[in-house]
């Protein structure tokens, strides 16, 4: 027990280090303007709807090739918000908590909207195939489908953050 | 909410990450107190308050400050800059 104790001290030590680390690097800040954090959510975006035509239409290789882009991607936009969006209590101010919290509700509304009509378009493209027209689903479908609901219920959040501070215009300044 | 913070912080001769650092926020977060972006919680308000030296009422009020000078000339940090 004392050593589980001490494990998750040590893990939460570990996790304070890595969030003031974060929070406090001023490295990535020119990616921090409104302009630019529109852009990396609108390639988040992208790439997001590029991952299953990838999957789909060419198969395992442009479909893993756009996996790792939308993960260099998802890198990105969550340093642009410094994880916040990711981050537990303990690591946050009240501020920063208040801005975590406010995202979830967006986020999943965004996730179950895009969800709701991604498998009503995959319904009526079932409903109203051709003739003799058969649909298969194998391994490249399910990956289609894997790849791109990870990628939306990862990215979801920080996108919607990184929108909420573009929208703010405040790039935060540890300046005077 | 209207806040005087940057008045007195200055006052005190105080950067943002040091006044952040006194009272336990990030940076940032005192550009949106600062800006009144952000209200801050009670608790907040005292740990600010106590940082800079000043009663709550002369950091806070509900109308803008008629006199601009009023009180925060008399902020006394407890923090170190």
């Amino acid at each position: 027990m004392a050593r589980w104790t001490s494990v998750a001290e040590r893990n939460r030590e570990l996790v304070t280090e890595n969030a003031n680390r974060i929070l406090n690097d001023q490295r990535y800040d020119w990616f921090r303007t409104p302009r630019a954090l529109r852009a990396l959510v609108a390639a988040y975006g992208a790439i997001t709807v590029v991952i299953p035509i990838g999957w789909l239409a060419g198969g395992a290789i442009p479909g893993i090739a756009a996996v790792l882009v939308a993960a260099v991607v998802y890198l990105l936009v969550r340093a642009a918000v410094r994880s916040v969006a990711d981050l537990p209590d303990h690591v946050l101010d009240e501020r920063l908590r208040r801005d975590r919290d406010a995202v979830y509700l967006p986020a999943f509304r965004l996730v179950s909207t895009v969800v709701f009509l991604a498998a009503n378009v995959a319904l009526a493209a079932i409903a109203f195939r051709a003739e003799g027209t058969t649909i298969s689903f194998g391994y490249d479908e399910i990956s289609a489908v894997f790849w791109t609901l990870l990628a939306l219920l990862l990215g979801a959040p920080s996108v919607v953050l990184a929108l909420r501070q573009a929208a703010e215009g405040a790039n935060g300044s540890a300046v005077s | 909410m209207h806040n005087r913070i940057a008045e007195a912080r200055e006052h005190c001769g105080l950067s943002r990450q040091a006044f952040a650092d006194a009272v336990g926020v990030h940076y940032q977060t005192v550009g949106y107190l600062e800006r009144g972006e952000y209200s801050p919680s009670l608790a907040l308000a005292l740990r600010i308050s106590h940082a800079l030296g000043l009663p709550v009422e002369a950091l806070f009020s509900l109308e803008p400050a008629t006199d601009p000078d009023a009180r925060t000339d008399q902020a006394q940090p407890k923090v170190r800059s």
